[in-house]
């Protein structure tokens, strides 16, 4: 039941998401703070509820994103599911397994929104979105990657207090 | 005769000295020996206070510190909570300033009615260009309307909720708005991009394209109404074998410091989507 704490924290991120993170671009690029949050908590040991939050967060965005809805689910999704396989086998090293996360996770996301955009009849260019947005994005989120570990890690330890039952 | 005893000359020379006394004292010439014969006494008077004034500090100054400390703590909260107060209040002057120049603009154009929503997000995809306000349809805003500041053309309103709307920038790489230029007298499009640039199309090579040339909507289309201001030509350039011209657009809105917009609610979009034809889709 503690978990439930996640989820209303899910619901800030996306209000500091949209209100300040996307005011702090590097070229067009933003970091989603909502991506890192969802990594570093399926990286916890006991980060097995990660896959609700993914739904829920893509919801959010859902809502509150012109990118349709599909986008964020399957990032999303992909995202919990790459890091409980990263905590599963790297579990002895959280550090690797969050920037492999953050890194592919981030590359994955860019790139299903381009697509996803590309097929709704928007012309973009694939070059000059690979250089004003997915780089400096997935640079962004790589920057701000172990902050939230550390936050997300202190968190899970309160919420998860060790010797309580899975 | 009756003498004079020695008591009364001591009374009668007591009365004479006091009145002497009184004489030099209301003459004045008292001052001048009083502070002569007193000058030394107040010396000593000085110096006696300043050395006790001194003892007296040394006694009390841990006492004395302690009020220090709490009057300067308390001193500090004031500082700071005047210092919040100045930046709400100059929070408020931007604020009111931005209305103001809205209301102006909106002033200057009495057959349009507005409601004005300030900006409190983007969207979260770094891909799109698009901000959230806080008005919605509960104040009376609908999908389609054109929104714009006192500078020109922000873009329109591309969903709504009861308390809050998010609004297609025309910087978007979704957007297109039908243009004029102003001195060219010839009809365009501008387009947005991922960079948040404005681009021309669809201009003829035939046509003399002058940098600071002014693109305004033309309301063809039926998405924005015609006359509102998008930007200004730059940096023209024609190929030999293209067909249309190229140009870059500077926006008279600065979309990067957006903080309030007008939403022209008594503007009916018109969709025109079943009328082109399936080929051109």
């Amino acid at each position: 039941m503690s978990e439930l704490l996640f989820y209303p924290i899910l619901v800030l991120l996306l209000i500091i998401q949209l209100a300040i993170v996307r005011y702090l671009p590097l070229f067009n690029g933003t970091a989603d703070i909502l991506l890192l949050w969802l990594a570093a908590w399926g990286l916890q040991n006991k980060g097995k509820h990660v896959w609700i939050g993914a739904i829920f967060a893509a919801v959010l965005l859902s809502f509150a994103s012109a990118v349709p809805w599909y986008a964020y689910f399957v990032t999303y999704l992909i995202l919990a599911l790459m890091s409980r396989l990263m905590n599963r086998h790297f579990w002895h090293n959280p550090l690797i397994a969050l920037l492999f996360v953050v890194f592919f996770g981030s590359l994955l996301e860019y790139i299903i929104q381009f697509v996803v955009l590309l097929v709704q009849g928007i012309s973009i260019n694939f070059l000059e979105s690979l250089k004003f947005i997915i780089v400096p994005s997935t640079f962004l989120n790589l920057l701000l990657a172990i902050p939230v570990y550390v936050i997300v890690s202190d968190m899970a330890q309160w919420v998860y207090p060790k010797g309580a039952d899975e | 005769m009756k003498k004079i005893s020695a008591r009364q000359w001591l009374v009668f020379t007591v009365i004479l000295v006091a009145a002497g006394i009184l004489l030099l004292s209301i003459s004045g010439y008292l001052n001048v020996i009083i502070g002569k014969a007193a000058s030394p006494a107040v010396s000593v008077e000085s110096w006696v206070s300043t050395r006790y004034q001194a003892i007296y500090e040394f006694l009390t100054v841990p006492r004395d510190i302690n009020t220090l400390r709490q009057q300067n703590s308390a001193l500090q909260d004031e500082v700071s909570q005047l210092q919040s107060q100045v930046l709400e209040l100059q929070q408020q002057l931007n604020e009111s300033q931005i209305l103001y120049a809205l209301l102006d603009f909106a002033r200057s154009k009495p057959e349009n009615r507005y409601v004005a929503a300030s900006v409190i997000g983007r969207d979260p995809s770094p891909f799109l260009s698009y901000i959230i306000i806080d008005h919605g349809s509960d104040n009376g805003i609908r999908k389609g309307m054109p929104v714009v500041t006192q500078q020109g053309l922000v873009g329109k309103v591309d969903a709504v909720t009861a308390t809050a709307a998010r609004i297609q920038l025309i910087t978007d790489p979704g957007s297109e708005v039908n243009i004029t230029l102003k001195e060219a007298k010839t009809d365009g499009q501008v387009s947005g991009s991922v960079t948040g640039d404005l681009s021309l199309a669809r201009i003829s090579t035939s046509v003399d394209l002058t940098e600071g040339d002014l693109a305004i909507t033309n309301g063809l289309g039926g998405t924005y109404p015609s006359d509102i201001v998008v930007g200004q030509i730059l940096s023209p350039s024609k190929g030999e074998n293209d067909l249309f011209q190229k140009a870059a657009v500077q926006p008279v809105v600065d979309f990067s410091n957006l903080k309030a917009v007008l939403i022209i609610t008594n503007f009916t979009p018109v969709d025109i989507t079943p009328l082109v034809p399936e080929t051109s889709q």
